[in-house]
């Protein structure tokens, strides 16, 4: 079984708007149209594992009319949820899609603050649940006030449960956490930003970045970045002694929503499917690449991810 | 049609150290009357109701009467004093619950014969969710 966690999660709204512009009315018709779905790193890695048979058990916090909205949503793709429920409301995040300029336009809300009541109710569920799964995934951003090295607690409490932990998170929430022994890291370089010092901006640079952090938390196997696949759709995987470059044989993409959550989801199914670390970064990209060749945000089935699979090489590997 | 067909996957659940605060503040927040309890080591525990709550805080005198229209003002100072304790005190163990192999119909004859409104859904020991009469019902107008 697999969990995930989301402590600020989303109810998401895409408007697909053809020459979206400012200071203009723009009326939705059927065509154009609009998308509400529950939203966040780890309610994103739930669905998608969803959709390819891996059943999951989606934690967080989420409250008020949003909440209660994103719950329902999420159930109805049959992912089983254990949120705590808040007395505040779950944030808004609103996205606008044209199609003709290519053009995406994004605003999300900050999300609400949480109170101590609220941590102590998901601590107890939490502590619970580990039990019961054999990778938790703690993956997005933490709410308002919250210490920023929130997952580190969770990672330990996961790791003595004998349960492996993926940490998908901005820099800053990763090097408040860090070093507390997850299985895999993946930096969510975004809002770019330095990563432990390091600006990543080439492969070797996020190779040196990788190989740094292994070496200072040595329970650490799989370091991944995904934020070069604006170039050449590459993708960097730095493991214990190697580091691999993937690339697709056709990089192009509509849109990246959700392209890194559908790595970590990808590497989570092929690690529960007992795959090696190098055959796992191959699911990963074919789950990456797939949500990239759709216009609204998918989850792509299983047959349509593994016809990606023979279009991605890795075409280069390091020992280190 | 069976219970898994129906039932609502959600285990938001309290451990039996949670206080009667916590109980009635997830109560009010998920908008359920009963909380289901799992324990530390994730087995089902047992259930608590609102009624469980509110019969513990009745004075002496008023309890085992069918009808309570009038509480006395000790309900609610009794109600105060009770907020810190744990749950484990309160909890129903015998309270009912299906499992997601029974039929809709032996749910039903459950929440009719116990006048309950929430079931847990537990397969050995693990609780899998929730069955609400109302769920059962809107399913089977549906259908």
């Amino acid at each position: 079984m697999i969990g995930t966690v989301t402590i600020n999660p989303a109810l998401e709204k895409l408007y697909f708007i053809e020459d979206f512009t400012v200071n203009r009315l723009h009326r939705l018709s059927e065509v154009q149209g609009v998308q509400i779905l529950p939203g966040g790193k780890g309610v994103d890695i739930s669905r998608l594992l969803k959709n390819v048979g891996l059943d999951s058990i989606a934690l967080g916090l989420a409250g008020g009319n949003n909440g209660r909205v994103l719950l329902v949503e999420l159930r109805k793709t049959g992912v089983t949820t254990g949120f705590t429920p808040t007395e505040n409301e779950t944030r808004t995040n609103i996205y606008i899609l044209d199609n003709k300029n290519h053009t995406l336009t994004q605003i999300n809300e900050s999300g609400s603050c949480v109170d101590e009541d609220d941590i102590h109710l998901f601590m107890d569920q939490y502590e619970r649940v580990v039990q019961q799964v054999d990778i938790m995934v703690l993956a997005g951003a933490l709410c308002p006030g919250m210490d920023r090295g929130f997952y580190r607690e969770l990672v330990l409490i996961a790791a003595e449960a004998g349960c492996r932990t993926f940490l998908h998170a901005s820099p800053d929430i990763l090097e408040a956490s860090l070093p507390c022994g997850p299985t895999c890291i993946l930096p969510d370089m975004r809002m770019g930003g330095l990563f432990f010092g390091h600006k990543l901006r080439s492969p070797d640079s996020c190779i040196l970045a990788g190989s740094e952090i292994i070496g200072r938390d040595p329970d650490i196997e799989l370091v991944v970045f995904s934020h070069l696949v604006r170039q050449d759709g590459m993708l960097v995987a730095v493991t214990r002694n190697r580091a691999m470059i993937f690339k697709p044989d056709d990089s192009s993409y509509v849109n990246l929503f959700g392209f890194s959550n559908a790595i970590v989801a990808g590497i989570v199914y092929g690690m529960s499917h007992q795959k090696s670390f190098q055959e796992a970064m191959y699911y990963g990209c074919a789950f990456g690449y797939a949500v990239t060749r759709e216009r609204e945000k998918s989850s792509p089935n299983l047959d349509v991810i593994k016809s990606y699979l023979p279009k991605i090489r890795c075409c280069e590997e390091r020992s280190l | 049609m069976k219970v898994r067909d129906v039932f609502c996957h959600d285990i938001t659940s309290l451990s039996e150290n949670m206080t009667v605060r916590m109980l009635i503040r997830t109560m009010s927040l998920t908008r359920n009357h009963a909380v289901p309890i799992v324990s530390k080591d994730n087995r089902y525990y047992g259930c608590i109701d609102v009624y469980d709550i509110i019969d513990a805080c009745l004075p002496d005198y008023m309890k085992g009467l069918t009808s309570s229209a009038i509480l006395p003002t000790k309900f609610y100072d009794n109600l105060r004093s009770i907020q810190a304790r744990k749950i484990s005190e309160f909890v129903d163990r015998n309270y009912p619950f299906v499992s997601p192999d029974d039929s809709l119909n032996y749910a039903e004859t459950i929440f009719n014969k116990t006048k309950r409104r929430t079931l847990p859904v537990v397969r050995k020991d693990t609780f899998l969710g929730i069955l609400t009469q109302l769920e059962l019902l809107t399913v089977v107008l549906k259908d």
